[in-house]
């Protein structure tokens, strides 16, 4: 090749990058001058449609502040909240950051260890900090009446919440001991979104598509953080999950393997006796804190003592939901196994008795339930029968915008 | 004029209308509190208030042991009159939760006062009769945790008492007793009956000052020591791997938990 011909493809390959950088530009400041034009909502009404929680045959008490009670539209206007990445308060496409950029539904809404952004299942936050905990999945929280994140911090009797240290306000105009104060924290902590309130209530507005959607859902176009956080709040209690193999069975509607029927009996057992801790149905945990015997040593951590300051809180974490098991890996607070058969080997050989351990613990002091390889592939067997594969593809769930930049896939 | 006659009539108002008023609302709310009875429970050994999570208590076996948690319900709480009259004590609630975390469930209040002299005992059932023992009909938390799953006949748990125990002071194990629904077995492992180990707690009242005019507080105590040690005694040892799908370990206990109360009046 001739050096004039290698001069002209230079010069071409940089006029095509000068000029998609213009046409970049372009669109985008478009975008940003659009959506900064004001939006008449006064013609749109506010008759907000009530939702019901039900799961066919059982009672439970919901958890619903009464400032915020859960309607189809403020759903809807959450579930936008919860994938938009301009929620972190940018719209340079290299600072998106919304709750679905950790919360991945095809794994319960926790990261999963397949995410090609984080390693070994573990967020970090927007500027690379990792949160200080393995993640929880987002699964029937709303007949959860003990505290939220793995040690109960956000909850009614947390009275240390509204202190600095937790960056969540708990007194008034925002009085938030629930999942509200789950968004607000999530969107200034360091490890998550690391932005500021007032950025992202100003971003949010800036936004044609939010003013209408805000009115329907709360009467009023303006875009504020206590409509963000509890529109976003409304959507995640909708997430709900009542249609694995077990609540089937449960149902009378199918049979469960012979294998599968044994690990039932082993789960509901003081043999296994996992149902101390996760077996009240059809939740499949106590919503309680537990210290499971995972280590011979007391490291201060995130645990349950760090809330209460009872020293039989020590090392305790939340028995989470073993709901949708299969698909949450890592396990445990710190996220210490990878697979279902690491946990299951930990609980049937390697359970350390120290005196926090919680008297539940019925196997810490033999090191673990001693079951048979076989028992302990059945008792496998159940806990795949929790997999609720309709609440991973449930499109009232997912991404509400595929197609647009702004929303993260 | 008319103003000034309405300002007057204001004032005879405010001045004897409204403290008259304060004033009954006062006595009435003084009258509430002073003229209730309270019912609490009590949990001791050797006689004396429970020290949970701490290793210095000894049953008949030599082993050393730690209460760490004591969770149970009573319910159709009857107070007797000597003429067989009963009242029944539960009315918003028809159980009663405790939970040694929880203090405010150490106690409840009557909504009336009991005068001496006309009940002469209580009576209860330790857990829940079996009109409420079914899976599912208690939905608020945390009671609704003393589940009882369905596989070991359903309902709810009388009663965890969680324990940790030694026999060297070195290595300690943990003994759970837990009671509830039991099951009976055909030779083939099939269930053919249900059998709900609740059982009924009588408690006469002990002789009451007859220069009082009510009882202020009804004492339910349990005696936790009597869990092993009448008329069965019981070693740690034997049950450390749990008694909830062993209706004869139950019924042990169950024997044992007819002694383990007692009562005091102030």
């Amino acid at each position: 090749m001739k050096s004039s011909d290698k001069n002209t493809i230079c010069l071409s390959g940089i006029f095509l990058l000068l000029l998609s950088l213009v046409v970049y530009t372009l669109f985008y400041s478009c975008r940003s001058e659009k959506s900064l034009a004001k939006v008449n909502t006064d013609t749109i009404s506010y008759n907000p449609t009530p939702f019901s929680f039900k799961i066919p045959g059982f009672n439970g008490v919901l958890n619903i502040p009464k400032d915020n009670p859960t309607t189809l539209e403020g759903i809807k206007l959450g579930r936008y909240l919860f994938y938009d990445g301009r929620l972190s308060g940018n719209t340079n496409k290299h600072k998106l950051m919304s709750c679905a950029t950790c919360h991945k539904q095809e794994h319960s809404f926790v990261c999963g260890l397949d995410n090609p952004r984080f390693k070994n299942g573990r967020p970090v936050g927007l500027h690379g900090e990792p949160t200080p905990t393995n993640m929880l999945p987002l699964i029937n929280l709303v007949w959860n009446n003990n505290g939220y994140l793995w040690n109960g911090m956000i909850s009614e009797d947390n009275k240390k919440l509204g202190s600095e240290k937790y960056h969540v306000p708990a007194r008034e105009p925002f009085n938030y001991r629930n999942i509200e104060s789950l968004v607000w924290m999530s969107i200034v902590a360091s490890f998550e979104l690391d932005g500021s309130i007032k950025k992202t209530v100003k971003t949010i507005q800036s936004v044609d598509m939010y003013p209408p959607m805000f009115k329907r859902a709360f009467g009023s176009d303006t875009v504020t953080i206590d409509r963000i956080c509890k529109a976003i709040a409304q959507f995640v209690r909708s997430l709900i999950s009542d249609n694995a193999k077990i609540d089937r069975f449960d149902r009378g509607e199918i049979n469960l393997t012979p294998q599968e029927t044994l690990g039932r009996r082993l789960f509901f057992s003081e043999e296994a006796d996992c149902f101390h801790c996760h077996g009240m149905t059809p939740w499949y945990t106590t919503d309680e804190y537990y210290n499971n015997a995972k280590d011979s040593v007391y490291v201060k951590e995130n645990d349950r003592y760090s809330i209460t300051g009872k020293e039989y809180d020590k090392g305790a974490f939340r028995a989470p939901t073993l709901r949708n098991i299969a698909f949450t890996a890592p396990y445990m607070h710190d996220g210490r196994f990878k697979t279902l058969d690491q946990v299951l080997y930990f609980y049937n050989w390697k359970l350390k008795m120290t005196k926090y351990t919680h008297p539940l613990m019925l196997k810490a002091p033999q090191g673990g339930a001693h079951l048979s390889s076989y028992d302990l592939s059945a008792l496998k067997a159940f806990l795949l029968t929790l997999s609720d594969s309709s609440f991973i593809t449930n499109p009232a769930y997912s991404n509400p915008r595929p197609n647009d930049p702004y929303f993260i896939k | 004029m008319n103003l000034s006659i309405k300002k007057k009539w204001l004032l005879l108002l405010t001045t004897f209308l409204l403290p008259a008023i304060s004033s009954n609302y006062g006595q009435s709310v003084t009258d509430t509190a002073s003229g209730t009875t309270k019912v609490v429970f009590y949990h001791e050994i050797n006689g004396s208030p429970v020290v949970y999570y701490s290793p210095q208590y000894k049953n008949e076996q030599g082993e050393i042991y730690e209460v760490d948690e004591l969770q149970y319900f009573v319910s159709d709480i009857l107070l007797h009159k000597k003429n067989g009259q009963t009242v029944k004590l539960l009315s918003e609630k028809p159980y009663h939760y405790v939970d040694n975390h929880i203090p405010s469930t150490w106690s409840f209040e009557l909504p009336f006062s009991v005068p001496t002299g006309i009940y002469d005992s209580i009576s209860f059932i330790f857990g829940l009769d079996s009109s409420l023992n079914k899976s599912h009909t208690i939905v608020s938390f945390p009671e609704n945790v003393m589940f009882w799953p369905d596989e070991l006949g359903g309902g709810y748990h009388i009663m965890k008492m969680n324990i940790k125990y030694s026999k060297d002071n070195k290595h300690w194990k943990i003994f759970n007793c837990h009671l509830g629904t039991g099951q009976e077995y055909n030779s083939s492992h099939e269930v053919t009956g249900r059998i709900n180990n609740a059982f009924r707690v009588c408690l006469p009242f002990p002789g009451v000052a007859k220069d009082s005019t009510r009882i202020n507080e009804i004492g339910i105590v349990m005696n936790i020591e009597n869990w092993f040690r009448f008329p069965h005694q019981i070693d740690f040892e034997d049950y450390n791997q749990g008694i909830m799908g062993n209706q004869k370990a139950m019924r042990i206990f169950c024997e044992n938990g007819r002694h383990v109360f007692s009562i005091k009046i102030k």
